[in-house]
Formats: structure tokens, C-alpha cells, sequence
């Protein structure tokens, strides 16, 4: 076998070898920033639902929406770069999501708490302000009504009897 | 009036008030629905902004713009999704009778979180950059959604009827499901028909 032959041998074993090796990467990649797309969308929904209930709970959440927005964009970018096929721009963008949707998620978790707390100071107050509320309207209301059930006796007893010309008659 | 009147009268003040001192406890406890209809907008807009001037006729590497928006009606705050796809004439649009998504696969999608009320828009543009025609088939090769680059074989063939090549592009909205902790399609798409220029 002349050297010429050889090397031509050698270069198609090594043409093989690093296409193997980057179908490889390209496999790992893939799979990775399919792993990187599935995290984010998952902390992404449990920063959204968290959101959802610091809202229900009372609390301002326009900020964190804002936050989800660029978290969601970020995430929307991710799977666009891995449909076609850039699958590092895939997980870059995947991660900037991820990061984004745990703070979210962290934060909610601080305004539903104090949200709660407010919730629960007011319905408290205004719990007792009824109850003295409706105690003192009901004693009103019987004094009240004691005091003018005299007043009508009073006015019905200093009534005196008239005789009408007309019935005299 | 006699007694039992002014009796009823009383009672009936009395209870008013009652009412007005516990209402601030009871605005708490009790949750009145709204008597309006939940709803979400799905909307796409020319280029001016009006409900006019679509784009249609589109050549090579010629960007067309159009304004897309979401709206959210839902007395809650909401969390979509718009997938942009685009078919030939023979592949199929969602079905809202049996509230089915379109098999064409996603191109571009966007993310939007709103709160009740709220409403979303940006523009967007799309771009042939690389197509061929062979007899009665084109094919794009080459498409661009703002700016990313789609590479494929989106075929149609020519419409004799209509004299012309003819793509739809089609947004599609989905709704996040706290219940199947999933997004589903909320059986709502826009869209517009473009015609290939020669």
C-alpha cells in the first residue's frame, strides 16, 4: 500500500470519526436544550400559578406580571431557536427563563404571604367593627324603641275625647 | 299609624343598619360574580393599524407588517400562547366544532401573562426570502417571521380558480389550564391569505 493510500484511508476514517462525533454533540445539545425548554416552562407555570394566588389573596401583582411577560418571551424565543435547530441559542434563552421564573416565583411567594397577613388583619378588624356595629344599633334601636313607645302613650293618653258638631246632631 | 306600625318601621330601620355595619365583613366573605361573559380577543391588523390593507400580494424579500393582539376578558388573569403557522390549501385550519388545533406545526409562538382587562399587541413581519416554482408547484424555501429565518418545503400548488400561489398564515391562541396544569387551544385563530407574486 503506497503512503498515498494510506493517507487517503487515514482522512476518510477521520472524516468518519469527527462526523460521528459531532452528530454526537449535536444529539447532546439537542437533548439538553429540550431538557433546559422542559425545566423553564415547568418553574414558569409555578411561578405563574403562584402569581395567581398572591392576586386572589389581594395583592398588587402588576410588577410580577411584567416579570412573567419577559420570562414567557425569553421561553417563547427558546423552543422558536430550537425549532430551527439552534439549540444552544435554545438553552441560552431557556435559562434566561428559568432565572427570571424563580425569582417570580420566589417573590410571589413574599406578596401572597403578606397579602394574606393584610387579608386577614382586615377581616379581623372589620370583624370586630360589626360586631360593636350591630351592639350598638340593636341597644339603640330597643332604647330608642322604648323611649318612644312612652312618648306615644303619653300622647295617646293626653288625648281628650271632641265632640264634632256635625255628630252632635 | 298605630303602634304596630311604627313597630314594623323600626324593625325594619333596624335591620338596615345592621346590614350597613356588617356590610365591610360581608364584602369580604361574599363574592359576587360578574354578570358579563367571560371572553378572550384573538386580533390581526394591517399595517396602518386599521382592519384594512392585509397583506396579500407578496413578493421575494419584500417584508410585510401587520400588528397581532391578545385581549383577556376572563375575570381572572391569564396565561397564552399564539403558535404563527403557516399552510398551503390543503392542509387543514384548526376546528372549532370540535375545538382541534391545526397538525401544521408551529413556526413562531409568543408567551403573554395578562391580568383581567388587560390587552397586548406588538407588530410583526414576515418575509419569503427564498422560494421556487416548478410548473404548477411553488415552494418556499426559505421564510422569516420578525427576523428568525424558518427553513422547509412549505408547497402549494397553483390555484386555477384564483390565478395565483396562495399560503395562510394563521395564529392560533391557547390558554393555560390550572386544572390539566397544561396549555390547550382556546378554539380561536385569525388569519390572511397570501398570494405568491410571480
Amino acid at each position: 500500500m503506497s503512503v498515498s493510500k494510506v493517507c487517503l484511508v487515514l482522512l476518510i476514517f477521520l472524516i468518519c470519526v469527527s462526523t460521528f462525533i459531532s452528530a454526537g454533540f449535536a444529539s447532546t445539545n439537542k437533548e439538553e436544550a429540550a431538557a433546559a425548554i422542559k425545566d423553564a416552562e415547568e418553574v414558569l407555570v409555578e411561578a405563574y400559578q403562584t402569581v395567581s394566588t398572591a392576586e386572589s389573596a389581594g395583592a398588587n401583582v402588576s410588577s410580577l406580571f411584567e416579570e412573567l411577560d419577559v420570562a414567557g418571551n425569553f421561553l417563547a424565543q427558546a423552543n422558536t431557536s430550537y425549532r430551527i435547530g439552534d439549540f444552544e441559542g435554545a438553552q441560552s434563552f431557556a435559562r434566561n427563563s428559568l432565572q427570571i421564573g424563580s425569582q417570580v416565583y420566589i417573590d410571589a411567594f413574599r406578596f401572597k404571604s403578606l397579602a394574606e397577613t393584610k387579608a386577614n388583619q382586615y377581616l379581623l378588624y372589620s370583624t370586630i367593627l360589626s360586631i360593636v356595629g350591630v351592639g350598638v344599633v340593636i341597644v339603640f334601636s330597643l332604647l330608642g324603641w322604648r323611649a318612644f313607645k312612652r312618648y306615644y302613650y303619653n300622647r295617646v293618653l293626653k288625648m281628650r275625647p271632641e265632640v264634632l258638631l256635625n255628630e252632635s246632631k | 299609624m298605630n303602634l304596630n306600625d311604627y313597630r314594623t318601621i323600626f324593625a325594619a330601620t333596624t335591620l338596615l343598619l345592621i346590614l350597613i355595619a356588617t356590610s365591610p365583613t360581608l364584602a369580604v366573605i361574599v363574592h359576587v360574580p360578574k354578570a358579563s361573559e367571560p371572553f378572550s380577543e384573538l386580533w390581526v391588523l394591517g399595517a396602518n393599524h386599521t382592519i384594512e390593507n392585509y397583506p396579500y400580494n407578496i413578493t421575494l424579500s419584500q417584508p410585510t407588517s401587520f400588528f397581532l393582539g391578545v385581549g383577556n376578558h376572563l375575570d381572572r388573569s391569564a396565561y397564552y400562547m399564539v403558535y404563527v403557522k403557516l399552510r398551503n390549501q390543503t392542509q387543514p385550519l384548526p376546528d372549532s366544532n370540535t375545538t382541534t388545533p391545526s397538525s401544521v406545526s408551529p413556526l413562531y409562538e409568543f408567551r403573554l401573562f395578562l391580568q383581567d382587562g388587560q390587552t397586548w399587541e406588538d407588530s410583526m413581519t414576515f418575509a419569503i426570502l427564498n422560494a421556487s416554482r416548478l410548473n404548477n408547484t411553488a415552494t418556499l424555501e426559505r421564510v422569516s417571521i420578525n427576523d428568525v429565518v424558518f427553513q422547509g418545503n412549505y408547497t402549494t400548488n397553483f390555484d386555477v380558480q384564483n390565478h395565483g400561489f396562495f399560503y395562510q398564515l394563521f395564529f392560533e391562541l391557547w390558554l393555560y389550564d390550572a386544572s390539566s396544569r397544561e396549555l390547550q387551544y382556546h378554539n380561536r385563530f385569525v388569519s390572511f391569505w397570501l398570494r405568491l407574486a410571480r
